[in-house]
């Protein structure tokens, strides 16, 4: 059966650290899965790997049966993945608006020498817009990300990463900065945007909206996979509960 | 009537070589210090047909051919590198010019060439013409600035990993951008040599690379009404006050050291800024 | 015995190149600043040490007198230019220093001529005869030298507190002021420290051509970029052996290879091969 995507057995190593080992995992369509962990466990890691961000030794990842491996981070986001990073990037010579107008128009850039060619705004400003809306920030279309809040930066990450319309949209901790009110708000409309159709992997620590909305879990820690399955299945499990709370209650003293 | 002419072509000349590295260092933000070696290569190849009775358009968009193709060579060196290593390599390849035509007697070496033919289109024929040119670039960049290329450029200046994050092919823009900026560099060159009509390695030396980034950089990386006013005026500037011919130099080095730290984005910000500050005032 | 000629000839310049590039990457190590005026304190150096050594007759004066001054002009310059635009893009400050260098080179020869000036008395010209190489003191004081501060450095990098402090603040300033480092400091004392070697490299080449001039540092200027960025950006050794090589490099490719290229461009021939093969440059970063 061919999954959406597919991850065998990635490993990798920062000097002498093993930050992932053997970890493998599939996204299906229309999953909205949630990959938690604590700290450190690699969720970063995975997610730049299957983006093309990190490389691996062994192991390949394939995209609705195409091997992927090997290939530069631009052509895997053509081919249909979106990344939002936890550590936001906002182009910050471009306004809010701007930053999600550029990767809306992804169709124009496709053929860099045609673009000399097109001078044509309209179409993206418009769906730009009401992305920005959707996300509950185009009252800060205007403004320039340089001061702006956290909470904000991190949904202009998530806007600019639906605006190129992907196959799979891939969020690393969307929810961080933002208040409870705001987190819930975020989480429905990823959810709503999952049961229109859209395929997603969401990293996030906030547990309580993962359980809300997420259809499948996978567990990773110290760099490998500990569980998988239902939210309910997955944290049921002790050693998941162990594993997570445990080193959870370890940390903050 | 002559002298002003002559002022006029090369204030021309200046503004289309000052755009042409607008494109490169302002637009795609990929810097180069060795842009003069580009004219270089416009002017050396225009010139070297035109002393063989080639006619004068032709060998121009020749220059601009070589020129663009060598342009591409080095933008694909800046796939490499970035930043500090991209000025420092961009630097190093406008020296390896420079000593590649000054070991060979074909190009003229330490000589150069002399006695390039003129033109044939009158002195004000080839005035015009210059102005033509220039106003030409000016309208290209203008029009870059507006277009999907120019947004693609602006997203790959502020931060070319993310940019690739949204899909975008970075190395072909970047590719475009020294093609384009460096065939136009090559004009420049072309029209340089067919202006003064004797060219030698020395007139695309580092200085020269350094004249050239430096009415970039006074007028404003990317403003492309600030280029060309910051070509314009340091270009005649020497020419037009005697004594400041002696100081050239040191009235250059001082405005670059000054530009950059007070105001680094150029005379264009500095306009800016001063326009901002008016406007606050009135409301 | 072209050989061996050749081969010190290399070595000699590699040390000039190795002074002042070892004096750069030290600055560059810590600010990622191409510190392109530092060509031009090398200049300044020359100049002073000259300009005393005819007054007072005393050349190790002169060269001290030299590097302690032009250690205090680098720390100016590094106050009122670089400190003030740290946050800008890295080309402000790069384009800043060409400025800089641009208008000291003017400088010199608008206040002291276009011809230079030369040792009235010409110092440590003894030769000197080692190992059946005989050469004068001034050229082996210069090779000495370059090997000699290189490892003083090293020294002082590795079994200090004050080598301590400056490794943690060019590996992470942030945490490195939160041990209690003075990050300006440190900053102040390697523009000194790389100042002053500058100066000294000036000095030697004073004494081995019997001249300075306006225009000395900038063949240097663009060599030493091309040295620290192969020899490892902050890593003195590093910086040292590509110096050397160069200079080889450059002594024995004058002549096998002047129908193609001259003398000035291998360096950047040497640099550009080596970029592209490693981006990074042929050492590790410190």
């Amino acid at each position: 059966m061919n999954h959406l995507l597919q991850v065998h057995s990635a490993t990798i190593q920062f000097g002498g650290v093993k930050a992932l080992q053997e970890v493998s995992f599939h996204l299906d369509q229309e999953d909205l899965l949630g990959l938690i962990g604590p700290n450190g466990a690699g969720k970063t890691t995975l997610m730049r790997y299957v983006t093309g961000i990190n490389d691996s030794k062994t192991g390949h990842v394939e995209l609705s049966g195409l091997k992927i491996s090997g290939l530069p981070v631009y052509q895997r986001v053509k081919l249909g993945i979106s990344m939002s990073q936890q550590l936001v990037r906002p182009f910050k010579s471009m306004s809010f608006l701007d930053n999600v107008v550029f990767a809306a128009g992804y169709h124009k850039t496709e053929k860099p020498w045609k673009t000399l060619f097109i001078k044509s705004r309209i179409q993206e400003k418009q769906r730009a817009l009401t992305l920005l809306e959707r996300l509950g920030i185009a009252d800060m279309a205007m403004e320039m990300p340089e001061k702006a809040p956290l909470g904000y930066l991190k949904r202009l990450e998530v806007a600019r990463a639906m605006a190129i319309d992907p196959k799979i949209l891939i969020l690393d901790e969307p929810l961080a900065g933002l208040n409870q009110r705001e987190a819930e708000k975020l989480a429905d409309t990823l959810s709503q945007l999952n049961q229109q159709g859209q395929s997603m992997i969401l990293i996030e620590h906030n547990l309580r909206e993962v359980m809300r909305i997420c259809s499948r879990l996978v567990v990773l820690d110290n760099g490998r996979l500990l569980a998988e399955g239902s939210p309910k299945s997955v944290l049921s499990q002790s050693h998941v509960q162990e594993a997570y709370l445990g080193k959870e209650l370890h940390v903050n003293p | 009537m002559a002298y002003e002419i002559s002022l006029l072509i090369v204030m021309g000349i200046s503004i289309t070589a000052g755009l042409s590295l607008n494109l490169i260092t302002g637009f795609c933000g990929q810097i180069s210090l060795g842009h003069a070696a580009f004219m270089g290569i416009g002017a050396y190849t225009s010139a070297l047909m035109t002393k063989n009775g080639l006619p004068f358009f032709p060998s121009l968009a020749a220059g601009m051919l070589t020129a663009g193709i060598a342009g591409i060579f080095v933008g694909l060196c800046s796939l490499r590198v970035r930043h500090d290593f991209l000025a420092i390599t961009t630097m190093g390849v406008g020296f390896l010019f420079l000593g590649i035509v000054r070991q060979q007697d074909a190009l003229g070496g330490e000589m150069g060439i002399s006695g390039i033919p003129d033109p044939g289109l009158g002195r004000i024929g080839f005035l015009l013409f210059v102005m033509g040119c220039a106003a030409l670039v000016v309208y290209l960049s203008l029009y870059m600035k507006r277009s999907w290329l120019g947004f693609a450029f602006d997203a790959v200046a502020d931060d070319e990993d993310t940019a690739g994050m949204l899909g975008l092919d970075v190395t072909q823009f970047k590719l475009i951008a020294f093609a384009i900026g460096t065939s136009l560099a090559g004009l420049a060159g072309g029209l340089y040599a067919h202006n003064i009509r004797f060219i030698d390695p020395d007139s695309f030396g580092f200085v020269e690379s350094i004249t050239v980034l430096s009415m970039v950089v006074i007028g404003g990386i990317g403003s492309v009404w600030g280029v060309v006013i910051a070509s314009a005026v340091l270009s005649v500037l020497p020419l037009w006050f005697q004594f400041i011919e002696d100081y050239k130099l040191l009235v250059y080095g001082l405005l670059l050291f000054s530009v950059m730290r007070f105001s680094p984005g150029g005379l264009s910000a500095l306009c800016f800024n001063i326009f901002s500050f008016f406007r606050k005032k009135l409301t | 015995m072209l050989f061996v000629e050749l081969l010190v000839q290399g070595l000699l310049q590699g040390s000039i190149y190795g002074l002042i590039a070892v004096g750069l990457t030290l600055v560059y190590g810590l600010l990622r600043i191409l510190h392109v005026a530092h060509a031009g304190l090398f200049t300044l150096g020359g100049y002073i040490c000259v300009i005393l050594t005819n007054q007072t007759g005393s050349f190790l004066l002169a060269v001290l007198a030299s590097m302690l001054l032009v250690g205090i002009t680098g720390m100016l310059i590094y106050r009122i230019c670089y400190q003030p635009i740290l946050d800008q893009p890295p080309f402000v400050p790069l384009i800043a220093s060409i400025g800089l260098f641009i208008a000291m080179e003017e400088l010199f020869r608008i206040f002291f001529g276009a011809y230079g000036l030369s040792f009235t008395e010409l110092p440590l010209q003894e030769p000197l005869p080692f190992l059946q190489v005989s050469l004068k003191q001034a050229e082996w004081l210069t090779m000495l030298m370059s090997v000699g501060f290189v490892a003083i450095l090293a020294f002082l990098a590795n079994r200090t507190k004050l080598g301590l402090a400056w490794k943690a603040t060019v590996t992470d300033p942030e945490i490195a002021s939160s041990f209690g480092v003075d990050i300006i400091q440190v900053r102040y004392l390697n523009f000194f420290i790389g100042s002053s070697l500058a100066a000294a490299s000036g000095c030697m080449m004073a004494v081995l051509n019997n001249l300075v001039e306006p225009t000395m540092g900038s063949v240097p200027s663009y060599k030493m970029l091309a040295i620290i960025v192969l020899g490892g950006l902050g890593n003195v050794r590093g910086t040292l052996i590509a110096a050397i090589l160069l200079g080889i490099i450059e002594s024995y490719g004058t002549i096998y290879l002047d129908d193609l290229l001259d003398r000035d461009s291998i360096a950047f021939v040497f640099l550009i091969i080596a970029l592209m093969i490693r981006p990074q440059g042929l050492f590790q970063r410190t």
